[in-house]
């Protein structure tokens, strides 16, 4: 192939042209020019000459032959018209008539690296021009290929097709060429010397590889480029409106936090699901565990859902790590409040874990070993609609603790968990997505004597589910979720033989839901949805000392059904929505509720987004609450929330925004007596007077606040600054005086910062400071001189505040990357700074002092994860 | 209606102490709960933890004042009937029937003496069920602290305020403590049970013995941080809550009860004297054997030489 002589039509572009800019099109004269000049070229920015001068083309393109069109034997001539500026570069390429066959992809990327004197105006200043130019593609006078090579992604090896490579010569030659579907590429041509071979291409690092081309030689090379991690950054972002595919919706604040971006932030231990406690409107749970405690209300009246499906337990042992394998998980939406109808069964907040519901590019792998445990995650494509993968997790602090803690008359099994999860995802013919998940989680706690059929304490905690879901997308917007999920859970714990309590539950959950999300041309969506749950439940609480044992087992059944619609005027979008649940169990106890809510956004001004909205919430009675046999009330209603919220999200710029939202709640009809009954495994622990009257919807309460959030995201950098002031307080019973609510926490400051360095380090720090949770002091006590025991007389229930927590967490992360896959490798620390914080209060045997449970000392955890 | 309490944190501290106790492998040093060393009502023994109604119960309460700071005793029993006093409730303005004042010497410990007069009139609501409805209440006090015994002292006429005052402050001793500070202040409760069971069927108290090993005595004097190994013999009715607490008010035991003693009813710890001599240790030994019945033993030594 021989470029042509190429036929100049136009020039008279103004000198006042801007280097940079396209010379705007001007009436064109057709004038030949000869061949490329073989003398070297005046400079472009030289001493004017006298009188306008067309560009010169000072070197003949390389362009790269199409490899389909050169087996085929064709040949094509490409009409071109560049744009020159006034330093001589191509700034525009346009192909005049395209030929095909992947010539003119070919002759666009040739003709970028052409370098032309620039034109010259009427006063002998260098301008830009546009010239017309032939590309001529012909086989017989094919260059001699010098370069070759293949482009991967490291630490995968994945190749990367349809990326341009950039050779760069002597005396500032360049030639394009791009990446074909395997990776491949190769330049033609190109004279012998030192060239530089590059590729500058996102997410990844720009990478350059020098080589030197000899005559008759072929010169092979491979490019692995590094994935550019600061690019891994932390989005909280808000919506008032998404329309994702998961079709309509719309809350005033939901924060999403996507797996990539934050298992990097510091003090989470690299677990996406713990990271949600840094956002705002979550109180700071006690003893580091994984409790909802939002926007004032209590752990129990806010729920985890699985795509949607509730599920049982989130976190090992409460709070240590996630019961998921972070690499399942795509995102992490959080909902503190005025949700929408999807979501029922909870006063509080919502946290959903979304699983990846994309087949993967590739197979992939990874291993992660710390010092507390192992995890592992294959995928496999198995063809080119369907993919499984199998991911599991196991603890081994028992393997080290075991001998340590054990002894003659006490074995201790040490906290042993373990998750496993199995996914087949597969992409329909028919549009539509399947996933068929199963996973479990195992927790286990034991104190044995030396005989190991003697329990002396000992603590369970497993469920096993499966799920089936498809995500049909019948078009038009529209979408159709199907979900069931079905298994067991069970809670137990043993004290002796002086306790045993378990909670077992054998559950059933659907949900059908058709919505259809917003979109530039329909200002109308909404959903309809049923949200079913059904199933066993069982429960024993038996401890002599709490009286007689409650036992107890029904059938339940939860329906649940949604629908709202949505609709946008102008810059004004409303959403009103109704939510109607029941629950019935066998043992005779029915109740139903219907939740309204509506929400609304404003666009003002150029990106001000103002928010709020108003909604009903309702909760449901536990078995145990409406169960005669344990003492239970049949005739209690749902407790329920009147939720409101106001905020505003601004962006800054680019990089940052700011976020503020106001948010009310008003509890009533709230489930409350019997605090005296044996309690394992939920709500605080009960510290002061008791309230021992039956079941009852005597409480109310009223929980009031502010959120704000800041988050910055740099090329190098990222921060967030989340801060919450908040007041709940209850009333339990008529006549009581209100209260401080057990985790009112008046300020909650968290603030993070990751920065990223060179060689693939990265640090990063959080900082937390928030206000202790209330608590009744004990004034006095009284010594029972038969048990021995003294029992505590307590003042004005919930006078006291226990000292503010306090806390910064440091990480560290390197990455290498190798050509077949990476490690990473990080330190994480929580509580560098050695502050001894208050989890739990208490007092010693005697009442005379305070016997708090503190915070854990300086935990670093350190590990590896490979990635293939 | 509120109560004051429940077993949850009783567990949480029991797992924990399970945690810490097994991480540091086997306590071999005094059990601080041991060692009182502070004003406390430690001990109130009944001539019969099982009266008859218009039975006269003899009471002995034992004050223990390591800081020898001197302290006033008011005793006072109250027929518990639902949720107040019989006391409070006979004849407005009457003074509390039988609450007594007592000092104490300047000794260390005190043991006092009293009598409850058990209701006759209980006969209507007690049967051959033992009902654990006497509670009998120790106040000790440093001179000063506490309203209640100077009202008590004073014995107001019937129908003043000051006699009003102190039913009021007598019928709820949980509400009086509020008020009162944590320290130099000690409350002590036992119960007592009514029935109208022969007196051979009634639950008693048990025995306590105390020797050294082999049947030797206990020794007189100990060198400063010696030990001293101490077995209890324990005689009366079996119960799994039956244990004997142990207390000092100079270096401590190693456990802070002994449990259901062995099938021999011999039950073994050790005492850790103190590191600086003292002249009188007192050591005390608390029985109870679950079903109301309670034995007190006491026993001094010198600390001394090395």
């Amino acid at each position: 192939m021989t470029p042509t002589t190429p036929l100049l039509l136009l020039l008279a572009a103004t000198s006042s042209a801007r280097a940079g800019d396209p010379a705007p099109a001007q009436p064109q004269a057709e004038a030949p020019t000869p061949p490329a000049p073989a003398a070297p070229p005046p400079p472009a920015t030289g001493p004017p000459s006298a009188g306008p001068r067309l560009p010169e083309l000072l070197e003949p393109p390389v362009p790269a032959y199409p490899p389909a069109a050169l087996a085929a034997g064709r040949e094509a001539v490409v009409p071109l018209e560049l744009g020159i500026d006034d330093k001589g570069f191509v700034i525009a390429v346009r192909v005049v008539e395209a030929v095909g066959e992947g010539f003119d992809e070919a002759a666009t990327l040739a003709a970028r690296g052409m370098r032309w004197a620039p034109a010259v105006d009427a006063r002998g200043a260098p301008a830009s021009a546009v010239v017309q130019y032939n590309m001529r593609f012909s086989a017989a006078a094919l260059p001699v290929k010098v370069l070759e090579g293949t482009l991967r992604e490291g630490g995968t090896r994945q190749v990367l097709g349809g990326v341009m490579v950039e050779a760069l010569g002597p005396e500032g030659r360049r030639a394009f060429t791009e990446t074909d579907e395997q990776g491949r590429f190769s330049f033609v041509g190109l004279p012998p010397g030192p060239w530089q071979v590059s590729v500058q291409v996102e997410p990844y690092e720009p990478r350059s590889q020098p080589v030197t081309l000899k005559d008759g030689v072929v010169v092979g090379v491979e490019l692995y480029l590094t994935r550019d991690s600061r690019r891994v950054n932390l989005t909280a972002s808000e919506t008032i409106e998404v329309t994702d595919g998961r079709g309509a919706a719309a809350e005033v604040v939901e924060r999403r936090l996507t797996a990539d971006e934050i298992k990097y932030l510091p003090g989470s231990g690299g677990d996406v699901v713990k990271a949600v406690q840094n956002l705002p409107g979550i109180a700071r749970a006690p003893l580091g565990t994984g409790q909802l405690i939002i926007r004032g209300t209590a752990p129990e009246d806010s729920l985890f859902f699985l795509d949607g499906s509730p599920i049982p337990l989130v976190f090992h042992f409460g709070g240590l790590t996630s019961v998921l394998n972070n690499d399942l998980i795509d995102e992490v939406r959080y909902l503190p409040g005025n949700y929408s109808v999807r979501y029922g069964r909870a006063l509080g907040g919502v946290v959903d874990i979304t699983t990846k519901s994309a087949l993967p590019e590739r197979s992939n792998g990874a291993v992660s070993v710390d010092i507390y445990q192992s995890t592992f995650f294959v995928q496999q494509r198995v063809n080119d609609r369907t993919a499984i993968s199998a991911s599991g997790r196991r603890s081994y602090i028992d393997a080290v603790l075991t001998p340590l803690l054990s002894s003659d008359t006490l074995t201790v099994q040490a906290p042993r968990y373990y998750d496993a999860q199995v996914q087949v995802i597969h992409e329909g013919a028919d549009n539509a997505f399947y996933d068929v998940l199963f996973f479990m989680s195992d927790d286990e706690f034991r104190f044995l004597g030396a005989d190991e059929d003697e329990v002396f304490a000992a603590f369970g905690d497993s469920f096993l589910r499966g799920r089936l879901r498809r995500l049909g997308r019948p078009g038009d917007g529209w979408q159709h979720e199907s979900t069931i999920a079905f298994g067991p859970e069970t809670r137990e714990f043993q004290f002796g033989d002086i306790s045993e309590a378990y909670e077992k539950r054998l559950l059933v959950s659907v949900r059908d839901e058709l919505s259809r999300g917003l979109s530039a041309d329909r200002p109308i969506g909404g959903r309809v949805g049923v949200d079913l749950l059904a199933g066993q439940d069982a429960l024993l609480f038996d401890e002599a000392r709490f009286g007689e044992p409650e036992e107890a087992e029904a059938l339940r059944l939860s329906p649940g059904l949604y629908a709202e619609g949505t609709a946008r005027i102008g810059r004004f979008t409303v959403q009103p929505g109704l939510r109607a649940d029941g629950l019935i169990y066998d043992n005779g106890y029915s109740g139903w509720t219907l939740d309204p809510r509506v929400s609304a956004k404003a666009v003002v001004g150029a990106s001000t987004v103002l928010k709020a909205a108003v909604g009903k919430y309702s909760g449901q009675p536990t078995l145990r609450q409406v169960d005669p046999e344990s003492d239970g009330t049949q005739d209690l209603r749902f407790p329920r929330a009147l939720q409101s919220s106001v905020g505003v999200l601004q962006p800054l710029g680019g990089r940052a925004s700011v976020e503020l939202t106001a948010f009310t709640s008003q509890l009533s009809e709230l489930v409350v007596g019997r605090e005296d009954r044996l309690r394992f495994f939920t709500g605080p622990p009960p510290v002061g007077p008791f309230d021992t009257g039956a079941y009852a919807n005597d409480g109310v309460g009223f929980v009031y606040g502010v959120e704000g959030l800041i988050k910055y995201t740099g090329d190098r950098s990222i921060g967030l600054l989340s801060v919450t002031g908040s007041h709940s307080q209850r009333r339990d019973r008529p006549g009581e005086p209100t209260e401080l609510f057990a985790y009112d926490q008046p300020l909650i400051v968290n603030g993070l910062w990751s920065q990223k360095l060179a060689r693939n380090w990265r640090v990063g720090g959080r900082v937390r400071h928030s206000s202790g949770n209330p608590y009744t002091p004990v004034v006095n006590r009284v010594y029972d001189l038969e048990s021995r025991a003294f029992a505590p007389v307590y003042g004005e229930r919930s006078s006291a505040r226990i000292d503010a927590f306090t806390s910064i967490d440091l990480r560290i992360d390197k990455t290498y990357t190798f050509k077949s896959w990476a490690l990473e490798t990080y330190l994480d620390i929580q509580n560098a700074t050695f502050s001894k914080n208050i989890e739990v209060i208490g007092w010693n045997t005697d009442y005379s002092e305070l016997d708090p449970v503190y915070s854990n000392p300086p935990l670093p955890v350190f590990g590896f994860k490979g990635t293939w | 209606m509120r109560a004051s309490t429940s077993l949850w944190p009783l567990v949480q501290r029991g797992l924990l102490g399970i945690i810490s106790a097994t991480s540091v492998g086997c306590a071999s040093g005094p059990n601080q709960d041991t060692l009182v060393d502070e004003l406390r009502v430690l001990a109130t023994l009944a001539t019969t933890p099982e009266a008859q109604p218009g039975e006269r119960v003899g009471l002995q309460t034992l004050v223990v004042d390591p800081e020898q700071r001197g302290f006033d005793l008011l005793l006072w029993s109250c027929t518990f009937a639902g949720e107040q006093c019989v006391e409070s409730l006979i004849g407005e303005g009457e003074p509390w029937a039988g609450a007594i004042v007592a000092e104490g010497s300047g000794e260390s410990s005190g043991l006092f003496t009293s009598e409850l007069d058990v209701n006759r009139q209980l006969e209507a609501f007690v049967g051959d069920e033992p009902l654990p409805i006497l509670q009998t209440w120790a106040l000790a006090c440093e001179p000063g602290l506490c309203p209640a015994v100077e009202l008590a002292r004073a014995a107001p006429a019937p129908g003043t305020d000051d006699a009003k005052r102190l039913v009021k402050l007598l019928s709820d001793p949980f509400v009086m403590l509020e008020d009162l500070p944590l320290t130099g202040v000690s409350l002590g409760l036992r119960r007592l049970s009514v029935s109208t069971r022969a007196p051979e069927d009634r639950a008693q108290n048990p025995t306590l013995s105390l020797t050294g090993p082999g049947g030797a005595a206990l020794p007189a004097e100990v060198a400063p941080e010696g030990e001293v190994d101490v077995l209890l013999t324990f005689d009366g009715a079996r119960d799994d809550d039956r244990a004997v607490w142990l207390y000092t008010d100079a270096g401590g035991f190693l456990d802070a009860s002994v449990g259901a003693p062995d099938a021999d009813d011999v039950a073994r710890t050790t005492y850790f004297a103190p590191a600086k001599p003292k002249e009188r240790v007192n050591l005390w030994f608390i029985g109870v054997d679950g079903l109301g019945g309670v034995a007190m033993l006491s026993h001094q030594l010198a600390v001394s030489g090395g």
